[in-house]
């Protein structure tokens, strides 16, 4: 007698997507609860959990570091070029130096130079920790 | 309290402080999923291990969940496991048997001990309150 077959997209999803650990066990565990009678909804369930239950792979030290570099770079760039055309912006006011010292602007603009002081800071640290990394 | 035992004392809390960081202590399915692997004669196996647990709790908990805890119970050092061969019956695909090492039964133990001396004579848990 031929095995009554699972669905079959949710087995590709099982085996493309699926748990890290063991998948292929797991697979034939589902195949043969499949085979005692369980529905396709039940198998269906089960595969969307072992897609949850996928654990992201942990990033290597370097790659972090490299991944927080980029990400400091950006959120120094961002800052800085806000914080210029929030200035430039001014210009087009009827009172420049009103709108300037207005608090709402500085509050604006303090914000903008705390981004991109944050954003220097990550790249500092991320470039000493990477450095540090190298010498050990 | 004098200088030299107070010192002493915060070594003795520091070190405390120490094993607690070092000892990887055991979830809820964590322990019940060990203590399934435990129960078979031989051979411990996804589908028994998840049979088990629905029996003995009444919970019906996904077999992907019965592996992520196999998986951080194996990283922990408390099952082994090993590859069978792959049969037509599970469309060709192997089985995966756990063992308990000792380090798990030993976990087991002091995690049912443990709850044992907690729960003992708790009017709670015999319905006795409300």
């Amino acid at each position: 007698m031929s095995p009554r077959m699972p669905p079959r997209l949710a087995t590709w999803v099982l085996d493309h997507l699926g748990m890290r650990y063991r998948n292929e066990s797991l697979g034939g565990d589902l195949f043969e609860e499949y085979q005692q009678g369980r529905n396709r909804l039940w198998y269906w369930r089960q595969v969307i959990a072992a897609v949850v239950a996928r654990q992201p792979r942990p990033l290597k030290p370097k790659t972090r570091l490299l991944f927080l570099r980029i990400f400091g770079h950006i959120l120094a760039d961002l800052g800085v070029v806000l914080l210029f055309s929030q200035i430039a912006e001014s210009e087009h006011r009827i009172r420049p130096v009103d709108y300037l010292m207005s608090p709402a602007n500085i509050a604006v603009l303090a914000l903008l130079g705390l981004t991109a002081a944050t954003g220097v800071g990550l790249v500092i640290w991320a470039t000493r920790q990477g450095s540090r990394g190298t010498h050990n | 309290m004098t200088h030299k035992s107070s010192t002493l004392y915060f070594s003795y809390n520091f070190v405390n402080v120490e094993d607690m960081r070092k000892r990887e202590y055991l979830g809820q399915l964590e322990l019940m999923v060990l203590l399934a692997v435990m129960r078979p004669a031989r051979d411990a196996y996804g589908v028994l291990i998840s049979r088990e647990i629905a029996e003995k709790s009444g919970r019906d908990v996904a077999l992907a969940s019965v592996y992520a805890a196999l998986d951080r119970l194996e990283r922990k050092g408390f099952v082994i496991s090993s590859l069978g061969e792959p049969t037509a019956e599970r469309g060709g695909r192997a089985r995966t048997y756990f063992t308990p090492t000792a380090a798990g039964l030993r976990e087991a133990r002091e995690a049912h001990g443990t709850l044992m001396r907690l729960s003992s004579g708790l009017a709670g848990l015999k319905g006795e309150l409300a």
